[in-house]
């Protein structure tokens, strides 16, 4: 269980360097109360997602409802707690499948070259041709739409962004001297590559899975707004905010609530990826 | 006045997480009118940043704090420190030129030769396209480039790195300066190239009247090329002279120390000479002389106090408690 | 003579440069062509010579860091080419290499204690403590203290960061250490420092060293014998003191007469080098130094000299001899 330690020792040591910068606090916290909403949802929403309240359709905000009601008189602030639920599930998973295989495909064409690296680099550009939302919406309506699917279908988009980044940076760190170092002092390129190569990329890797958790969500929410995400009566920002485009000019908050929470979600996940890049750097001082 | 150049007093910042370290302590130097002028000292210990702030190019987080740099053409003397931008740009390049370590990232890889050298001229001078040209050809025959015609259309990339700092060097001297600031011209060059660059820096400046600043690490650089040297270590002058000082009537332990280790190299009947220990980081100098810790005569009054440079013979100033007469009550 | 512990035979490699769409190779940089030298048991044999001269790749293609194109490299009777990648990783604790620049040959994620205790571990079954006591052993023999054990490679300054990377070399007990540039990267006064560390180590170890390098007064002081290279091959080989006190090759006289002086009142009389060093991807017909020697014959443009002893132990390439 010694890696374990260490492994608690280090993320101690880079959230309190996030707590010391600025950036990183704000980015932290925000990504901390999404994390507490997800969470906590049952216990903080005051009323079911799915009530349906006839006699209080479209109602501003109040002291009963925090957020206002929707077309159908459901409680829009307990809708967007359950929202965060689905937001964060999305982004998890599907940036898990994309970053898992971006760093796999990544590792191996950067490390080995040649044709290995021929054959994944020309996937991946084709993938990178297609724009992604498209690409998402392709592979969702096709799969059909649900939120596996969804999930599925935004690790494949990601996928190829992942891929870049690994292996760019595997070709940096290669080329440094200690590579030739540990080739010469006769190790074995797997465990070059777990020992010298993995840790000196981690860095890069975790900023970007940082700023890809905040594109999935993005994506869920376009292809929730496109009504191939989630489907209804399951609450999700992006449909609601779908839904709400009809009563913009009677019901704004409808409109406001759910970009409030997008936006600021994901901001959050960009400061904290800004933040994380510096605290990752071995020059970084407590 | 005979000096083209005097900095008096000069410091050095750089602000980093609120903390001021201090990087450059209270420098002060002549250049004489077809001088030259050799700044030795190992990395770190300040002397580029000397020769940024020179021509105003240091840029944040380093800052030059106190002190004045006048620079004399002749006729009117300026303040550098107090010019603005306007009067910087014409100073640049006309005036005084700089030379750099890595001629590949001095030029831009997107320009040829003549586009490059053409755009110094561009800037400061009002001649024709044809004249331009005549110059830059006439200048590239100057610093040795075998067919100027051919070599001045290609890029960057196509020359190697000796061929480069001599375009570098015909891009510094086209208009004539008054003055050549080379940091490490010829650090980035192989023995044999750096003979020949040197060679074409001392021939050159006896035909333009140039003075020169030579910025190196390498003492024999030095004395191939230089009439007047200081030395630098942890952001002080350690110790200035004229050059047969420094070589043969060294004072500081540490100029000893730097010849010595050089010198011992050639001779295997003696023990290699060494200077313990590593050189200090800015902030984190200790009280006394910056250089007591690895000195091999260091006295209590090294760890003490600082000292301050004094004139040991007319010219030569060493910045040693050794030298106070044993005097220590300063 | 000793026995030489390593032979190198006809080493060539040629790096291909390849272009177009189908990476087709349309040509080569010819790096190294033709070396042959020996290397006697505890001695320090330097290879000297300007940049691109094939000094770094030879020492590579020993160790296979780099493989070779053809040749022989045969250590302690061992055919080193011939063997089987996980043979040559068992060798790799006997030859050992130490790299010039300091600041990126050691990962700046390990800490001192696992970068010294990798190469333990790698090549030998040891024992927590006694990896333990081996890495605080070396770390006291390069000059650095146990407390330095638990830091890492960015707080140390660059001539600790060589000690450590020194350290890590010789830790798994090697017999033969190829140097490239170790000092090279660091200041004048931390130089010396470096220097004496390895020539202590190598006396108090029993080693023998390749020293690469291009500075000539470094190679006087470290090197037992030299060899001269320029554009990929030898031009000039010999006991160090013969070298420099008695270059027969044009280029070896060239080179030594370019390194400054320290003394101001002696203007040596230079004899400067024309021109360029010729590309490595179209190296002139005949002799390599041709287009730069003052003494050029015609035989020179048409045949390639061969290496002939011309003294004791004193070989040169060159038509003049």
């Amino acid at each position: 269980m010694d890696w374990f330690k260490t492994l608690i020792k280090e993320i101690a040591k880079v959230i309190k360097g996030l707590l010391k910068d600025k950036v990183g606090r704000i980015g932290l916290i925000g990504v901390l109360i999404v994390i507490v909403l997800a969470l906590g949802a049952p216990m903080i929403a005051t009323h079911d997602v799915t009530e349906m309240f006839a006699k209080s359709k479209l109602k501003p905000p109040s002291g009963d409802f925090l957020f206002g009601t929707d077309d159908f008189g459901r409680d829009v602030f307990s809708r967007i707690i359950f929202g965060a639920r689905v937001s964060l599930k999305v982004g998890i998973i599907s940036v898990g499948i994309s970053a898992t295989s971006g760093f796999i495909l990544g590792i191996l064409a950067g490390y080995y070259e040649g044709k290995t690296d021929g054959i994944i680099m020309g996937i991946m550009d084709v993938l990178f041709a297609f724009p992604s939302i498209l690409l998402a919406l392709f592979i969702v309506s096709v799969l059909g739409p649900n939120l596996t699917n969804t999930m599925i279908a935004i690790g494949i988009v990601s996928t190829p962004v992942f891929t870049r980044t690994v292996r760019a940076s595997v070709i940096s760190v290669k080329s440094m001297e200690y590579i030739t170092s540990a080739k010469s002092i006769g190790l074995s390129s797997i465990r070059i590559i777990l020992k010298h190569v993995a840790p000196n990329i981690l860095a890069p890797f975790t900023v970007q899975a940082t700023l890809a958790l905040s594109s999935a969500i993005l994506t869920e929410a376009s292809l929730s707004f496109l009504g191939l995400g989630i489907q209804p009566p399951n609450p999700s920002w992006g449909s609601m905010l779908s839904d709400s485009r009809k009563y913009m000019e009677l019901a704004p908050w409808l409109a406001i609530a759910p970009s409030a929470f997008i936006i600021g979600t994901i901001l959050s996940f960009n400061l904290l990826g800004d933040s994380l890049r510096d605290v990752l750097d071995p020059k970084f001082k407590l | 006045m005979d000096n083209i150049l005097e900095v008096k007093n000069l410091n050095i910042d750089i602000v980093e997480n609120k903390s001021t370290k201090s990087l450059v302590e209270n420098v002060s130097f002549n250049v004489k009118r077809k001088g030259s002028l050799g700044i030795v000292g190992e990395s770190g210990c300040g002397k580029s940043i000397t020769a940024m702030s020179i021509m105003q190019l240091l840029s944040h987080p380093l800052k030059a704090t106190k002190g004045k740099i006048i620079f004399n053409d002749g006729s009117k003397s300026i303040d550098m420190r107090e010019a603005n931008s306007n009067i910087m740009r014409k100073i640049r390049g006309k005036e005084i030129s700089m030379i750099f370590q890595e001629p590949m990232t001095a030029l831009d890889p997107l320009f040829t030769i003549e586009e490059q050298i053409a755009e110094v001229l561009k800037f400061h001078t009002d001649l024709k396209k044809v004249e331009m040209k005549k110059l830059v050809l006439e200048m590239l025959t100057k610093v040795g480039i075998p067919q100027p015609q051919r070599i001045m259309k290609n890029y960057p990339h196509q020359l190697s790195g000796g061929m480069l700092q001599r375009v570098v060097i015909s891009m510094a001297l086209i208009l004539n300066p008054k003055l050549i600031i080379a940091d490490e011209p010829t650090t980035a060059l192989d023995v044999t190239i750096q003979a020949q660059i040197l060679e074409l820096i001392n021939d050159l400046r006896s035909s333009y009247d140039t003075s020169i600043i030579m910025i190196t690490h390498d003492l024999g650089v030095i004395a191939e090329t230089c009439e007047d040297v200081i030395v630098f270590y942890a952001g002080q002058i350690v110790e200035e002279g004229n050059i047969m000082d420094i070589f043969h009537n060294t004072s500081h332990p540490y100029t000893k120390g730097l010849i010595n280790a050089v010198r011992s190299l050639g001779d295997k009947e003696t023990e290699l000479f060494t200077i313990p220990g590593t050189v200090p980081v800015a902030g984190e100098f200790s009280k006394g002389c910056r250089f007591a810790e690895r000195c091999g005569e260091a006295m209590a009054i090294c760890r003490e106090k600082e000292p301050e440079l004094m004139e040991i013979s007319p010219g030569h100033n060493t910045r040693c408690w050794l030298y106070n007469g044993g005097d220590t009550n300063v | 003579m000793s026995n030489p512990i390593l032979v190198v035979e006809n080493l060539r490699k040629y790096f291909p440069i390849k272009e177009g769409i189908f990476n087709r190779t349309k040509n080569y940089v010819r790096a190294v062509e033709n070396v042959s030298f020996s290397v006697n048991e505890r001695e320090t044999f330097a290879i000297v010579g300007e940049s691109g001269c094939g000094k770094s790749t030879t020492g590579r293609s020993i160790l296979r860091l780099i493989e070779p194109t053809s040749g022989n490299v045969v250590y302690n009777g061992i055919d080193v080419l011939a063997l089987s990648n996980k043979e040559l990783r068992g060798l790799r604790k006997e030859i050992q290499i130490i790299f010039q620049n300091p600041y990126s040959s050691l990962n700046p994620r390990m800490t001192v204690k696992k970068l010294l205790s990798e190469p333990l571990e790698n090549n030998y079954k040891l024992g927590q403590k006694e990896i333990q006591e081996k890495v605080e052993s070396m770390i006291d023999k390069v000059g650095l203290s146990r407390k330095h054990l638990d830091r890492y490679p960015h707080q140390f300054s660059g001539g600790q960061r060589q000690r450590i990377s020194i350290a890590r070399s010789i830790i798994t007990n090697p017999k033969l250490v190829i140097a490239d540039e170790p000092v090279s990267a660091l200041d004048v006064s931390i130089q010396s420092q470096i220097l004496n560390l390895l020539m202590e180590l190598q006396k108090e170890l029993g080693l023998t060293m390749i020293f690469i390098s291009h500075d000539l007064n470094v190679v006087r002081r470290i090197s037992n014998r030299v060899a001269v290279m320029y554009l990929g091959s030898i031009a000039e080989i010999g006991e160090t003191e013969d070298i420099f006190n008695t270059p027969f090759h044009p280029y070896t006289e060239a080179l030594l007469s370019a390194v400054p002086s320290l003394d101001p009142m002696v203007k040596k009389k230079r004899n400067i080098l024309k021109g360029e060093i010729p590309s490595p991807i179209n190296p002139p017909i005949g002799c390599v130094f041709q287009t730069r020697c003052s003494k050029v014959m015609d035989i020179c443009k048409k045949k390639r000299p061969e290496l002939i002893e011309i003294d004791k132990n004193h070989k040169v390439a060159c038509h003049l001899y």
